[in-house]
């Protein structure tokens, strides 16, 4: 990262930090699956196998971006892209259920909705969208950027 | 009023059918990826005195034909003797789109560029000198954004214009080295004497297309008693050295008008190059896809499921309120049991039919299903499959029936025959009101799990019968995958609810026709004879399926699982009618599956996998039918389909038993 300026660096340490909470919300995930877990959040192997893949991307941009690699960028971008993509979709599927329980006539509880890892990791990730991108574009603009 | 024919032509993927959709007020199916289009299609426009008959081309990126659908393409251009030709050129990609101008300014015949995508070569900083393109063509040129239906009014009367011209198109010509014009000329003028044999061809262009080693048109002549004594067919390394002359000749032209028009005012690395670094990469492209394919499901589940609840409840209150009205018990029966039970069982899915074709749409509009085409190939090409194979397997989840047609894309018959067999294995939409009827029921939560499953199942088995085909019948290497990436675009929410209201018009359409005919034969069958309980085992439906209920008992499967499979040939949304019919209601179906002691989790699942493989519909073989043009193949196909279904379900009883204890 020796070439790169503000606000670079801040997005690269961002991203080192949604790489991690990315990962234990993957491990969580899993774990609850597994049936050993707190209860906080929904049940989901293969979900927690896509937050770790998604956790995987930001890593390999981390990596990049210590090696001064290019590449970074489009990893971080990506990585991002998917996790908020993926929580607009979590939260689309549990609204899902929870309508079909409520027209069932079964119980359900509204909390269900926001339950998923998914839109807890997005969380951080979004500011991440939105900083990544615009130097995305500014690369391709030819722009100054860490490239 | 005045009949005016014209040709959509231009490279795969640069909005032909965008265009044609845009001039005839039609809606024929685009993608953003190549290969869409495989046969002519007709449209007409009125205008003023003017009727204009438009055939939209597949895409082509020479007239050097090498797939049935280019050469389907090549043989309209040479041909059918249309007014004019429109060219379409994506204005992000001038230069290579150029390269078929060339070809086609050499037909003689009047032609208009249409230079569509004006707005995205704007974004992406391209400045095209439209006039000095215009000039140097020596071809009308017209800015178009067909997707937004710019530019169409200009094109028309352009169209009207250039067509209604009484004097010969004349381009601007290519400018060949003197050793080629030389022949050329010398062929030309020999042909020439015997313009009659040439058809609509002229005998400079025939000259050309000779020199450039066109088999098809050499053997044309031949069979028509004419043999060109300059062509030395035994010095292949002089004709090779000429084609290869008439080749840079025309890469130059391109380049030369290229540099004149065409001015880049931004860097050259784009945004979807650097995303495609990640979307692509030879580890992540695979588990990335995989991912976007599991949430697509998910959703196809859960969020279609409210809908589904709310229609099943229309339709209870339906049988309830004509319960209760005083009329002859057959009639009851024929409209509870038969268009009720069987039809209502399967309209219920739609829902899940609109919301899988809405996000297939916006993967395939953004345009990273072409993306996952490429990230396949590694994976297709080391099983012996081609990795454009992998575009109608993308189709095929949609209707196998497109997705088979879309073979003729691929230039090898050993690729097409494998790609043929293994397109039925793709889950289509048919089959998913079986899936989401069986998983809802016994899987309950991981219902969108066990639906993924069965769509990753597919193109496993798919892979793994290619595989075997490969090894066993076609030993050569498939040949080797060359695709344009289409850019990215940001979805349209119009397109893609237009793209989903006209696939699920169709399977409407299908619940109206077909599967309405399949559900009242099988209510037929379930009321004969006379007398006998509604749907037993002493009716004819149940005499059926008991008949053919041995075969299947090592898979598990009772009577009425197995006449469901028996008219589940018709279409595959009949096997959810019949199993609706015979369980007495669309409304008691779930629950009288549920509380079947027949039936199990593992068996259900078994039976999912056997609905998924046995066979293609009858619409579907009837295509394999035509494209294979033998019936080996079409019988190979439908017993191979059997007999891995057959397999597959028996593993999967047998194995999952074993794990549940049951």
């Amino acid at each position: 990262m020796n070439n790169t300026t503000y606000p670079h660096q801040y997005l690269y340490g961002w991203t080192g930090i949604v790489t991690l909470t990315t990962c234990i919300a993957g491990i969580i995930s899993i774990l609850e699956g597994a049936g050993i877990g707190t209860g906080l959040f929904i049940p989901d192997i293969p979900g927690g196998c896509i937050l770790l893949l998604i956790a995987a991307l930001f890593a390999t941009a981390v990596i990049k971006g210590r090696t001064d690699r290019p590449g970074w960028i489009s990893f971080s971008y990506i990585g991002a892209l998917l996790l908020v993509v993926f929580a607009g979709c979590a939260i689309l599927v549990e609204t899902g259920h929870f309508l079909t329980l409520i027209m069932e006539g079964e119980e359900a509880h509204l909390l269900t909705i926001v339950s998923s890892s998914f839109i807890w990791a997005a969380i951080l990730a979004i500011p991440l969208l939105i900083g990544v991108s615009r130097l995305l574009y500014g690369c391709s603009c030819g722009g100054d950027c860490c490239e | 009023m005045k009949e005016i024919h014209i040709l959509l032509a231009g490279n795969p993927n640069v909005g032909k059918t965008t265009l044609f959709n845009s001039l005839c007020g039609v809606h024929q199916h685009t993608g953003n990826y190549p290969g869409v289009t495989v046969e002519i299609k007709t449209g007409k426009r009125q205008m003023n005195d003017h009727s204009i008959i438009v055939s939209d081309l597949p895409g082509t990126y020479s007239l050097s034909a090498f797939t049935p659908d280019e050469q389907v393409a090549r043989d309209a251009l040479l041909t059918s003797g249309p007014d004019a030709v429109v060219q379409i050129i994506d204005a992000t990609n001038i230069e290579r789109n150029l390269f078929l101008t060339t070809q086609l300014m050499e037909i003689g015949l009047p032609m208009i560029i249409a230079l569509n995508m004006c707005d995205l070569a704007e974004e992406q900083g391209i400045t095209i000198d439209a006039d000095c393109l215009e000039k140097n063509l020596k071809i009308p040129v017209v800015r178009i954004v067909a997707r937004k239906g710019e530019g169409i009014e200009e094109l028309i009367k352009t169209i009207i214009q250039v067509s209604t011209h009484k004097t010969p198109a004349v381009h601007r010509a290519i400018e060949y080295p003197h050793s080629v014009t030389s022949h050329i000329s010398e062929i030309g003028n020999y042909l020439s004497a015997h313009a009659s044999l040439l058809g609509s061809l002229s005998p400079y262009y025939a000259a050309i297309r000779l020199m450039e080693g066109d088999e098809h048109l050499e053997k044309m002549l031949h069979e028509k008693g004419l043999t060109i004594p300059f062509i030395d067919t035994s010095d292949s390394a002089e004709r090779d050295g000429i084609a290869e002359d008439i080749l840079l000749a025309r890469y130059k032209t391109s380049e030369e008008i290229t540099t004149c028009s065409v001015k880049c005012t931004m860097g050259r690395v784009m945004p979807g190059d650097l995303i495609d670094q990640v979307l692509t990469h030879r580890l992540f492209g695979i588990p990335i896809f995989l991912s976007c394919m599991w949430f697509a499901f998910q959703l196809t589940f859960s969020a279609s499921n409210p809908f589904l609840v709310g229609i099943e409840y229309i339709f209870g209150y339906f049988t309830d309120r004509m319960n209760g009205v005083d009329m002859d018990p057959f009639v009851r029966s024929f409209l509870s049991d038969g268009v009720i039970g069987g039809v209502g069982s399967v309209l219920v899915f739609v829902p899940s039919i609109f919301v899988l074709f809405l996000l297939l749409s916006i993967l395939e509009d953004t345009g990273y299903l072409a993306r996952a085409a490429f990230v396949m190939d590694r994976l297709m090409h080391s099983v012996g499959l081609h990795g454009r194979s992998f575009i109608p397997f993308l189709i095929g989840f949609g209707c196998n029936v497109p997705a088979i047609m879309a073979t003729r894309t691929l230039q090898s018959r050993a690729d097409r025959i494998i790609t043929i067999i293994t397109i039925p294995f793709m889950s289509c939409t048919a089959r998913l009101p079986v899936y989401v009827l069986f998983a809802g029921v016994f899987f309950g939560a991981a219902a969108g799990n066990v639906i993924f499953f069965l769509y990753v199942l597919g193109i496993a088995v798919a892979i793994l019968s290619a595989l075997i085909f490969r090894r066993l019948v076609f030993r050569d290497e498939p040949s080797p995958f060359i695709m344009e990436l289409p850019p990215y675009r940001k979805p349209s929410g119009f397109a893609a609810a237009v793209h989903m209201w006209f696939k699920g018009r169709e399977y409407l359409k299908r619940a109206g026709l077909i599967i309405f005919g399949g559900v009242i034969v099988v209510w037929v069958l379930a009321t004969l004879p006379a007398g006998v309980e509604y749907g037993s085992a002493d009716s004819l439906a149940g005499i059926i399926g008991q008949v053919f209920q041995p075969v299947f008992a090592p898979l598990g499967f009772n009577w009425q699982l197995v006449v469901g499979l028996i008219f589940g040939f018709i279409a595959k949304e009949v096997v959810v009618g019949s199993l609706g019919t015979l369980y007495g209601g669309e409304e008691m179906l779930e629950s009288s599956l549920a509380a079947d002691p027949t039936l199990h989790p593992v068996i259900a699942l078994a039976y999912m996998v056997f609905v998924l493989l046995y066979l293609p519909c009858v619409a579907a073989l009837g295509v394999i039918r035509q494209e294979m043009s033998n019936w080996k193949w079409t019988g190979i196909a439908i017993g191979w389909g059997i007999l891995v279904a057959y397999v597959f379900a028996f593993i999967i009883l047998h194995v999952g038993s074993l794990v549940i204890g049951a």
